[in-house]
């Protein structure tokens, strides 16, 4: 009798175990279907990990309001990778291995996510990153995707911006020493070179230094009329300050890092310097604004760039899904072939790298807002 | 050149002094290599932010609140944690210091939230040119303050009952003892003066840096290499320290390279301390 029951039980918990692998795919069932997200939860920069999450939350909502995905419901599972290697190694292995979703969105920090994306590629998940290292889509990873442009193209659009439409002549180059400053700065370098005006000087600082006046002072010494810095809201706050102390009178202009948190920060020193960024909360484009007055009716602030990259990504997942279906392959593929896909931030063209187009903003400080000065498409 | 990183050096090495005096001040009374010194620095800012920013207690008000309410968090680390482990090994004290610099630090952010927050220039953000050196009023609040704080320990250590006692207990707590010192009461004042001394450090820094939670660690770090590169256990030698610190960092980040400043600042430090091992200035007696 006990053998029997033994024998019952084993077969059972067998078949109910592989059904889970043979009927339906990873994360996707009957009813619903499993998005994992990885972000900055905690930390000194936990508001990112906020505006991010809420910026899916608002897309997972608005989704499942209208009936899912092909009827299936979206269940967003959020994990903590605060903003270090070690800890998103870990909240992607359980999101993957252990919730088994069926698409990973995230992390946003390019630190993490390029020694991390092994995680998916090994398992055969699809991966929507913010991350802006160029490198990132550049390690033949068929399963990597980015929610915006990589650094190396919105380098080559700012650039561009600054040699053309403002006319410079001698820019000094600085970024802060982790991966996303370094290769940004190097791009930004590389296509000043080729449009034949070199940078006239080259600094770098550490993520979470607090005083630049050597920086600076060198700055001042090599006649430059204008400072391109890649780097992050606080060092660049305090930058954008202390060049005012020290009676820098030329331009500074940043990387995507230079965000709302920046300009909170300098306050007055801000005015007058530009960024460039995949969304801005004040552009007056139609289907941004309406994006901007959901994001607010819902969570009472203004969403920033970061919300906007996974409001899109649920979007996009959406609409693969109802294009190719829940085969991860398929998805795969069908993403890999999507062109000219109109999305909220902008027109969507993926190639076989993973990477998704050149849509960007150029956006300037006056008044204490953002004002958008150029639209890249 | 020169003066402009000068005068910025000089600033940045008061406070990185300050912070100095405050780890020596306990090391000398209780033995105790204190963790959590930047920590009430970190606090001090923080405090100094809500008085002065959200509850609108104008400036100077603002500083002292900050100060008292550090120093009562020192008495009470002290209390707590320290007074009952006065006999352990100091390796344990040393951890539990750790602890205690990450119950401040994770406090902070619990009641702050983790955002760096500006705060405002109390003396104008208007540089003032002297000659060809632009000067921050900032800086020079931070070096004159830095300079009575010399003159009032001085005063204090040398003429006054308390700072007498509080040296005694350093120099040998069982003979303080017996000459009717209480030991307990020194140390507690000692721990309450080491986080006012903090938290002021954390004040001066506030209109230049922000207030973050991540301050505490380079702060405690660079308070310790000056107070091994004065002489560990020398006031004097804690205050000239951190100046010294300051300023090498300053210049070595201007003349040679800004990516490997501390690289730079590390490597003098070993090179010093190999030509002088118990530091620049000797603990007197």
């Amino acid at each position: 009798m006990k053998i029997f029951r033994n024998l019952l039980l084993g077969i059972t918990g067998a078949f109910l175990i592989l059904s889970g692998f043979l009927i339906f795919p990873n994360g996707v069932d009957a009813q619903t279907i499993k998005i994992g997200l990885v972000s900055v939860i905690t930390g000194p920069t936990a508001k990112l990990g906020e505006d991010i999450t809420r910026g899916a939350k608002l897309a997972v909502e608005e989704v499942n309001k209208a009936g899912g995905i092909q009827g299936k419901k979206i269940d967003l599972i959020i994990e903590d990778d605060s903003g270090k290697p070690d800890v998103g190694v870990n909240a992607i292995t359980k999101l993957v291995r252990k919730d088994k979703v069926f698409v990973l969105l995230g992390p946003d920090y390019s630190g993490v996510t390029f020694p991390s994306m092994f995680i998916c590629q090994e398992a055969s998940v699809p991966q929507l990153t913010s991350s802006l290292a160029p490198k990132i889509t550049q390690q033949k990873n068929p399963w990597i995707f980015r929610l915006r442009p990589n650094d190396d193209t919105v380098a080559k659009i700012l650039v561009q911006y600054m040699l053309t439409n403002l006319k410079l002549k001698k820019i000094a180059l600085m970024n802060v020493a982790v991966e996303y400053g370094i290769s940004g700065i190097e791009a930004a370098e590389k296509y000043l070179r080729i449009s034949d005006v070199p940078a006239v000087l080259k600094v770098s600082y550490n993520f979470g230094d607090k005083d630049f006046t050597a920086q600076i002072s060198r700055i001042k010494e090599s006649g430059a009329e204008a400072i391109l810095n890649w780097g992050l809201p606080v060092e660049a706050a305090l930058i954008a300050k202390q060049l005012r102390q020290l009676g820098y009178k030329g331009l500074y202009i940043g990387g995507t890092g230079l965000d709302d948190h920046y300009v909170e920060l300098a306050q007055d020193a801000a005015e007058g310097s530009y960024s460039v960024t995949n969304f801005s909360s004040e552009d007056p484009d139609p289907i941004k604004q309406d994006f901007t007055k959901k994001y607010r009716t819902r969570w009472n602030s203004l969403p920033d760039r970061a919300s906007a990259n996974y409001y899109q990504g649920i979007y996009l997942i959406k609409h693969v899904v109802e294009k190719a279906g829940v085969d991860p392959m398929k998805f795969r593929d069908f993403l890999h072939n999507l062109k000219n896909w109109k999305g909220m931030q902008g027109t969507y063209s993926y190639d076989d790298n993973g990477d998704c187009g050149t849509f960007q903003t150029i956006v300037k400080v006056q008044k204490g807002k953002f004002n958008v000065v150029y639209t890249n498409p | 050149m020169f003066f402009q990183q000068l005068i910025s050096g000089l600033a940045i090495g008061s406070i990185y002094g300050i912070v100095a005096l405050g780890f020596t001040l306990i090391w000398n009374a209780a033995r105790v290599v204190n963790f959590a010194q930047g920590e009430f620095s970190m606090v001090g800012g923080f405090l100094a932010y809500t008085f002065f920013v959200l509850l609108g207690i104008p400036y100077y008000g603002a500083f002292l609140f900050a100060l008292l309410i550090a120093g009562a968090i020192g008495w009470i680390m002290d209390f707590l944690v320290i007074r009952p482990l006065r006999s352990a090994d100091p390796l344990t004290v040393v951890i539990t210091t750790l602890g205690v610099s990450i119950i401040l630090a994770n406090g902070a952010m619990f009641i702050w939230g983790t955002k760096a927050m500006a705060f405002p220039s109390v003396f104008g953000s208007n540089p003032v040119q002297l000659g060809k050196v632009m000067v921050i009023p900032e800086n020079l609040w931070i070096i004159g303050f830095t300079v009575c704080l010399v003159a009032f320990f001085y005063v204090f250590f040398q003429k006054t009952k308390a700072g007498k006692a509080i040296r005694s207990v350093a120099q040998d707590k069982e003979t303080a003892s017996l000459m009717g010192i209480n030991v307990n009461l020194m140390i507690g004042m000692t721990f309450a003066v080491a986080g006012a001394l903090g938290a002021a450090a954390g004040v001066l820094l506030a209109p230049l840096f922000f207030v973050s939670t991540d301050i505490g660690l380079t702060l405690v770090l660079k308070a310790f290499i000056a107070a091994v590169l004065g002489g560990f256990g020398s006031l004097q030698g804690a205050l000239l320290g951190g100046i010294i610190l300051g300023v090498l960092e300053t210049m070595g980040a201007f003349y040679i390279s800004s990516t490997y400043k501390d690289v730079i600042t590390f490597t003098v430090l070993i090179f010093l301390l190999i030509f002088s091992p118990t530091g620049l200035f000797k603990k007197p007696g």
